[in-house]
């Protein structure tokens, strides 16, 4: 996927989906706090989170404290953004906008308008865009 | 007493008397041949060939200046429900290096190739965007980290 981004091929939107409880809400809430100190840290928090997906259904706060200090976050603009409601608001408003627009489950990727659900049919789904995008 | 080339070729006339001139008729034709063959292997040389490979423009892409602090406004559409439209730009943005070399898959020749450079922000509703603004893809990806 990043040799897509990197090339200038496609551009990606990451919208969280809160589909498994508390779990959920922390790790999006998490990323969201670092995104907002600064957006490419989201990315490493993301990249991050995922590669260590199993940990999650039982991590605490300070796991995700600590994971963002260790991708070069602020402490305690972190701490504060997880502990006041910010970023919680800012994720609860993300995940009712997915479901506004009919996104139950996940993954689900729009690729110019083209909906698919799961990786399986990611790439085919991205190529047939770029070769309507040719014609 | 010898002439010099110049005189020689006053008396003579411009082309001087030389082995070529002596040659016999079969001799002359088939030294024509030899002359026509290599013109003709010269000018199959000369076809045009191949556009430059797409690689190269995405290297250049790639390395293009960072631009630290620059606010470009992006355009991320937030591709809509079936029914409905949306278009999201990017409030936040930071501009920086890519990778120095692509290691990806060559781009399509006929594919529009984006002018702007990388960015990371924010699109209008909050959402965590990364790409050139100008990309002609954009993915949104509904997920749960769990």
């Amino acid at each position: 996927m990043s040799n897509y981004v990197e090339t200038g091929l496609m551009q990606v939107v990451f919208v969280p989906v809160l589909n498994h409880g508390n779990p959920s809400v922390a790790a999006s809430v998490s990323a969201d706090c670092v995104a907002h100190q600064d957006p490419r840290l989201f990315w490493e928090m993301h990249g991050r989170l995922y590669e260590e997906q199993d940990q999650l259904w039982s991590a605490t706060r300070d796991y995700y404290v600590n994971t963002a200090v260790a991708i070069g976050a602020d402490r305690a603009t972190f701490e504060q953004c997880y502990d006041d409601g910010s970023g919680l608001a800012r994720v609860q408003a993300l995940d009712a906008l997915r479901r506004e627009r009919g996104i139950t489950s996940q993954p689900v990727f729009d690729v110019n308008g083209v909906i698919t659900a799961g990786l399986g049919n990611l790439f085919p789904t991205i190529n047939g865009v770029i070769d309507q995008l040719e014609q | 007493m010898k002439l010099s080339r110049s005189a020689r070729r006053k008396k003579t006339g411009f082309l001087p008397k030389t082995r070529f001139l002596r040659l016999s008729p079969t001799r002359l034709v088939l030294l024509f041949g030899l002359l026509t063959v290599g013109c003709t292997a010269q000018s199959a040389e000369l076809t045009v060939t191949s556009v430059p490979a797409v690689t190269s423009v995405a290297a250049t892409r790639v390395s293009a200046p960072t631009e630290v602090g620059t606010t470009p406004v992006a355009e991320a559409t937030l591709a809509p429900p079936p029914t409905a439209t949306a278009v999201a730009v990017a409030t936040e943005t930071e501009v920086v290096t890519a990778a120095a070399e692509p290691t990806a898959t060559p781009l399509p020749t006929d594919t529009p190739q984006p002018q702007t450079a990388l960015t990371y922000g924010l699109t209008e509703e909050g959402a965590y965007v990364v790409g050139f603004p100008d990309a002609p893809v954009t993915m949104i990806d509904y997920s749960d980290f769990l």
